[in-house]
């Protein structure tokens, strides 16, 4: 805080701490090639780039999504059938996989953002169960609950999770980058418009209906590319491994937990809770730990719902505009407007 | 280029309650007209109809050669008809600047995606505010403002969609006199640039000294029609305010 | 498809429907008064499911029993959460409160599958696999009892919602809170109790799914599809248009299940869902939903 004021804003180091952080996690594999942090780092990294991805429509346009994990688990079978099928590798496959997810989104987007009503909640509440039944029910394309195995990656054993890594962390920096880019631009104020008032940004000619789906279409992107490279993670993708609800699940609690709506909210959010989630599900002992790790993270859910609706970041700018320095200028001089003129 | 509104024969009913019932009138360009009228004789749900947030059960609605009728509200905005809501709503949340740009027209894809806030959109913008008096509060969050600030914001938002034609529903309601004249000024000063008015407003001191013609609506119809003080001699009139 | 096949299917989903209306009816209520979709709603009805389940086997309690002792304890607990939670977040905020049910589902589920494990169960009772004969028909014992049941509970919420004065107040904030609001009805007060009524309403239902169905703690995804499937196509917020709809889909169901197949029969409560939605958003009995500016 001092130091930020002593320094000005215009400081480079300021604007320079995201690259400083990307050239050291770009260095992580070389110095700790331990599979288990490479690990660690990789889910946070494909975590925090689906909750910013979410965030674009969960934050930006305030439309929660509860069905993100269907286009994570149809980007997985998508990648993997393209893989087993035709032969194409997922590294060059998940872009288009998620542009796959995008188009989908568009549609589910046209069926359900149309209206203002809830139809939305409703549409990608059951979506999630839809794209699941059809991979169950489809045997002969998707081998049912058998699932597929995909080929493994030609690579040394200790090395095979780099890829992965850096994947991830391409997609987290992509994620980051068009969160930026969108927040600055019109479509941003137009999707914060609308998640402000609604009928007011539509009186002010922002065409709602475009946005949001448009919004939604590009949020879902990164859960599509993220299943994707997941797939080929595991070598393997099955009904219930590529829609599991907890992913949905994290991506709400970290947009929540973070901040909705501001770029670095989701972000913070994954880094801080999903090594804390990685290392308390090993306290847990494992007969219950996938149950017990369900209704806790209800719980956070409906704590952070309840307490920290506001998220961290949001939460300590307001703690700090909230000092006595800034008190009352506004009405001050709002007396002064008012009665001269 | 400034455009009559044409209102023919609209109806309007909530499941079964008329709201509007054969309304038929005409805002001519240039002008700064009136809309009056008794609580519930239909003055809002005009507005909603005319900037396409209800869609008529009957009628037509032309803006210029234009028909307005099934068309959604942005696409109203950008044929050059803004409004103001009789409850302000200005985006709380967002800067000042922001929310006057929030109106600004994009065309197609391209221009959606590039910078939120360009250099001569915030020349306008400020040049707006200025003109409002509230160029000081550009960066503050719109909800940190005043009731009278805020009725200003929304005005001056409207115009950043370069309206030819605004609607402003009650823009007087809750304002001290002071703020009242200024508002007069504005309206008048915007008006004399060829911006055409259609106002509801209750404030009928406000309303004789600034509008012509005044047109009077009362269950939905249009009742009588004419200058402030043919409006107000009118008996027809004086039976709808005082009738029931 | 033969007239006694069809006839058979028309029998069991008319029956079936009659236990979706239930379900259905406590998730439109709830959504009329609130306007918020209780995601957990079939989880709850799961968890009266498993309740039911524990009773009957550890103290031979009758499922058709604990639908009588489920309905009070649902109604206490439905009138606690929301008036200690869900009622000062959803003045605030839908979006946080939709939040809110979606984690309370989990919550539920994770429970059940922590208590009762996460393999099938069942309620199996004496009568379970009876069934008589009508004409050429074949019925379900069961199947009768629980939409006999459900009728008796629908007739009751019908009667309570037609004449009795509170009744009335739930109507009156269903069709518009603020109007309610402003002729004296205390919708902050009606909105706890038909919340409450909503979830004994769920507490009810689960027995009847646990004797019809086999259920595990994610079934409940499942469930909400179905419901929300019923009270979309019959318009959010109408118990009659859920009722119709009930049976509709009840039917639509056996008759996939004997025409395509048994897998696919879920499928169709989703193609009437995605397809009401692209084609009618205000369901069968909803009517123009008027924007809210």
């Amino acid at each position: 805080m001092r130091l930020e004021r002593r320094l000005g804003q215009g400081w480079p180091l300021r604007r320079g701490w995201p690259w400083a952080g990307l050239v050291l996690l770009l260095l992580v594999p070389l110095v700790l090639p331990e599979g288990f942090y490479l690990d660690l780092l990789m889910f946070t990294f494909m975590y925090a780039a689906m909750s910013v991805g979410w965030d674009i429509m969960g934050g930006y346009a305030g439309y929660v999504s509860l069905g993100h994990v269907g286009f994570f688990g149809l980007g997985s079978y998508a990648a993997a059938l393209l893989l087993v099928h035709l032969g194409l590798p997922v590294f060059i496959t998940a872009p288009l996989v998620g542009l796959m997810a995008s188009l989908l989104g568009a549609g589910l987007g046209f069926i359900s953002l149309r209206t203002r009503g809830p139809a939305f909640v409703i549409v990608t509440l059951t979506f999630t169960y839809v794209a699941q039944l059809l991979m169950l029910d489809l045997k002969s394309v998707t081998g049912g609950s058998q699932g597929l195995f995909l080929p493994l990656l030609d690579l040394p054993a200790n090395l095979v999770i780099v890829p992965f890594y850096y994947g991830m962390l391409a997609l987290l920096v992509i994620a980051i980058l068009v969160s930026i880019a969108i927040r600055r631009s019109k479509f941003g104020l137009g999707l914060i418009a609308i998640r402000e008032d609604e009928g007011k940004a539509e009186a002010s000619g922002v065409n709602t209906s475009l946005y949001k789906i448009l919004a939604f279409a590009i949020s879902v992107w990164f859960a599509g590319t993220a299943g994707a490279l997941h797939a080929q993670y595991l070598n393997y993708v099955d009904p219930d491994l590529a829609f599991e609800l907890i992913i949905t699940l994290n991506l709400i609690i970290m947009s929540l937990f973070g901040s909705r709506g501001i770029v670095w909210g989701p972000v913070l959010g994954a880094f801080i809770l999903y090594p804390l989630s990685a290392y308390l599900v090993f306290l847990v002992p494992s007969r219950v730990a996938g149950q017990v790790h369900l209704a806790a993270l209800g719980i956070v859910l409906v704590l952070v719902v309840m307490f920290l609706p506001d998220g961290l970041i949001r939460s300590y700018q307001g703690w700090r505009t909230k000092r006595p320095k800034d008190a009352r200028p506004l009405e001050a001089r709002a007396s002064i407007v008012e009665t001269t003129g | 280029m400034t455009k009559d509104l044409a209102v023919h024969s609209v109806a309007k009913s909530f499941g079964g309650v008329t709201a509007l019932a054969e309304c038929s009138l005409e805002v001519r360009a240039g002008s700064i007209t009136a809309l009056i009228g008794p609580n519930g004789s239909g003055k809002t749900t005009l507005f909603n109809c005319v900037t396409g947030f209800y869609r008529p059960d009957q009628g037509e609605m032309r803006f210029g050669e234009t028909v307005l009728t099934g068309l959604r509200p942005n696409q109203i905005v950008h044929l050059g008809i803004a409004r103001t809501f009789q409850i302000t709503r200005i985006f709380k949340n967002m800067t000042v600047l922001e929310n006057m740009i929030v109106p600004v027209r994009q065309l197609g894809l391209r221009t959606l995606f590039t910078a939120g806030i360009k250099g001569h959109e915030r020349e306008r913008a400020e040049g707006l505010l200025e003109f409002f008096g509230i160029a000081f509060l550009r960066d503050e969050m719109a909800g940190r403002l005043s009731f009278g600030q805020q009725k200003l914001l929304e005005l001056a938002a409207a115009l950043m969609a370069e309206p030819t034609l605004l609607m402003l529903d009650e823009p007087a309601g809750g304002l001290n006199p002071v703020m009242i004249d200024r508002l007069t000024g504005y309206i008048r000063e915007l008006n004399a640039d060829g911006m055409t008015f259609l106002i509801i407003e209750h404030n009928m001191g406000f309303v004789m000294q600034l509008c012509e013609p005044v047109i009077v609506i009362h269950r939905g119809r249009v009742i009588a029609r004419g200058t402030p003080a043919a409006v107000r001699a009118n008996p027809a009139v004086l039976d709808a305010y005082l009738g029931d | 498809m033969s007239p006694g096949l069809f006839a058979q299917s028309l029998v069991l989903g008319v029956l079936t429907g009659g236990m979706y209306a239930l379900m259905a009816a406590g998730l439109t209520l709830i959504f009329g008064v609130m306007k918020v979709i209780n995601v957990a709603h079939a989880a709850m009805i799961v968890m009266g499911a498993y309740l039911s389940l524990t009773l009957f086997r550890h103290l031979g309690i009758d499922p058709l029993v604990s639908v009588v002792l489920l309905v009070p304890v649902f109604l206490g607990l439905g009138a606690l959460v929301q008036w200690g939670v869900v009622n000062r977040l959803a003045e605030r905020d839908i979006t946080l409160t939709v939040l809110m049910t979606f984690g309370f589902a989990i919550i539920l589920e994770g429970l059940q599958g922590a208590i009762w494990t996460s393999s099938y169960q069942g309620i199996k009772t004496a009568y379970s696999l009876e069934s008589f004969r009508l004409f050429t028909l074949y019925v379900p014992v069961v199947r009768l009892i629980s939409a006999g049941v459900s009728l008796v509970l629908l007739a009751g919420l019908y009667v309570m919602l037609t004449f009795t004065s509170l009744g009335r107040a739930i109507r009156a904030t269903i069709q518009n809170r603020t109007a309610a609001q402003l002729v004296g009805v205390n919708v902050r007060l009606v909105t706890t109790i038909s919340f409450a009524i909503g979830i004994a309403i769920a507490g009810a239902a689960g027995p009847l799914l646990g004797m019809l169905f086999t259920f595990y703690p994610a079934t409940h995804w499942l469930w909400i599809g179905k419901l929300l499937a019923i009270v979309v196509l019959g318009g959010l917020g109408s118990l009659r248009g859920a009722f119709v709809a009930a049976m509709l889909l009840g039917i639509a169901e056996q008759v996939t299940s004997v025409t395509i197949a048994l897998d696919w029969a879920p499928m169709i409560f989703y193609v009437f869902l995605f397809g009401v939605l692209v084609v009618r958003p205000q369901g069968l009995f909803g009517t123009v939903e008027r924007q809210s500016l």
